[in-house]
């Protein structure tokens, strides 16, 4: 080895500016040599964990993990990226039992807050996961991450979710983020407003066109913002809450009129069957034939 | 506000079975509540909020679910020669199969107005949801089952 070879060290360092420009394949060449010549250092087995984890190889990554923390047991972005990991899975348990370990290890970093608050929100705890983006942001009122889980919280709590201030700063603060533009489109569809979260999810595509989810998304809001789907707006703005509002009131209302009107009544009662029925076939249909498309 | 944090970092997961798991969607609790009546629908209901661990906190909507059920089993069974010309003037031949049936999809309307953020959060964090086939299939036998069942003792 001459004098001037970077340690393995360096190496991931320098790996890891290519992952955070997104460089995956050029970080994956870098990575398989780095770890020919050294494949038990921490920084280099890390580094690969996160290139598994942005292409959702989860397993992969937590195989990583375990080998870059069975070498160095402290290594916190290692631990870090375990509890992003383990919430991802579903593994909860783990992954909170991980966040209070690092929280008691750095109480004042407020990004720990926003990861464990991010576990409360997946395991359904709505009012502690905000309460910990609160303490998060008391911390760092700017930090994304906690920015990013409140704006989750705003969207899962508040069906108008596109108003939350906590998306309104992220957007002001980063507008070209892909995560913030990920929670906007999330946001956008939760309010039902499609054609924009459709603009949203283009532009999304447009910054990583490699990605299937961003591929996923955009097709299925196409789908759903497809002309054909026009009758069908009330169902999608308010979903199955306003199918069975169609059907009490149709039972009702067409039972109320065989009364006075029956002839009225039956023409109404074979609309409501018509427009239950096209709502029930037509959807599928389309959307099995544009996403194959 | 020490206090406060030691709140904060209190575990609340440490017992893996207060985990909530990805409930059932609201097409199989409409589908259920539409086809199985009342007794179908609270039940799908009931196996939602098992699975959302929130017991205690729906026990009483629940419990006044099947109190409500209950009460037009016996109006409708009870009070026969009183109310069926009137219901049937109203809602034509059938009347009681209307009656429950829209019974079963206020209990449905009710448990998507309480388990709404369960739900936005299950479909926000693609969570994998459970078949709902077999469940709803067994829900809807029995419930026609019970209903006729406690229809004839009442009678």
């Amino acid at each position: 080895m001459s004098a001037d070879a970077p340690t393995a060290a360096q190496r991931a360092q320098q790996i890891g500016e290519l992952v955070d420009r997104r460089r995956i394949a050029l970080a994956r060449d870098a990575l398989h040599e780095a770890l020919m010549s050294d494949p038990q250092h921490a920084d280099l087995l890390y580094q690969a964990a996160r290139v598994d984890a942005l292409e959702d190889n989860n397993a992969s990554a937590r195989e990583s993990l375990g080998r870059a923390l069975a070498s160095e047991p402290e290594h916190l972005g290692a631990r870090m990226l375990l509890l992003w990991l383990l919430t991802d899975d579903g593994d909860l348990v783990q992954a909170e039992a991980l966040a209070l370990t690092l929280l008691r290890e750095h109480p004042n970093w407020a990004d720990l807050y926003a990861a464990y608050a991010r576990v409360m929100l997946r395991a359904l705890k709505f009012s502690k996961a905000r309460e910990l983006c609160r303490e998060a942001l008391r911390l760092d009122p700017a930090n994304e991450a906690a920015l990013h889980t409140m704006g989750l919280c705003d969207i899962i709590e508040n069906p108008r979710g596109a108003d939350s201030a906590a998306i309104r700063t992220l957007i002001a603060q980063s507008p070209d983020d892909r995560y913030t533009l990920g929670l906007v489109v999330a946001a956008l569809t939760q309010a039902g407003k499609t054609r924009e979260a459709l603009r949203g999810a283009r532009e999304l595509l447009r910054l990583q066109p490699n990605d299937p989810h961003l591929l996923h998304n955009v097709r299925e809001l196409a789908y759903v913002n497809h002309w054909s789907m026009a009758p069908l707006r009330p169902l999608q703005r308010f979903g199955w809450s306003a199918s069975v509002g169609i059907w009490i009131g149709g039972i009702v209302l067409t039972r109320v009129l065989a009364g006075f009107q029956p002839g009225l009544a039956i023409v109404l009662g074979w609309c409501i069957f018509g427009y239950a029925l096209y709502s029930w076939v037509w959807p599928p249909l389309l959307r099995r034939i544009m996403l194959r498309g | 506000m020490s206090s406060l944090r030691e709140d904060l970092l209190r575990p609340s997961l440490s017992d893996p079975a207060a985990v909530a798991a990805a409930p059932y969607s609201n097409q199989a609790l409409f589908v259920t509540a539409f086809l199985g009546g009342p007794v179908a629908a609270i039940g799908m209901v009931a196996l939602n909020v098992w699975r959302l661990g929130r017991v205690r906190r729906d026990a009483a909507w629940l419990a006044a679910s099947c109190a409500c059920y209950v009460v037009a089993r016996v109006l409708l069974s009870r009070s026969g020669p009183s109310l069926e010309p009137l219901l049937s003037s109203w809602l034509g031949d059938g009347a009681d199969g209307v009656v429950l049936r829209l019974v079963a999809l206020l209990i449905a309307l009710l448990a998507m107005g309480c388990h709404r953020r369960e739900q936005r959060s299950t479909d926000l964090f693609d969570l994998r949801r459970p078949s709902a086939w077999i469940p709803a299939i067994g829900l809807i036998v029995v419930g026609q089952f019970v209903d006729v069942l406690l229809a004839r003792w009442i009678a």
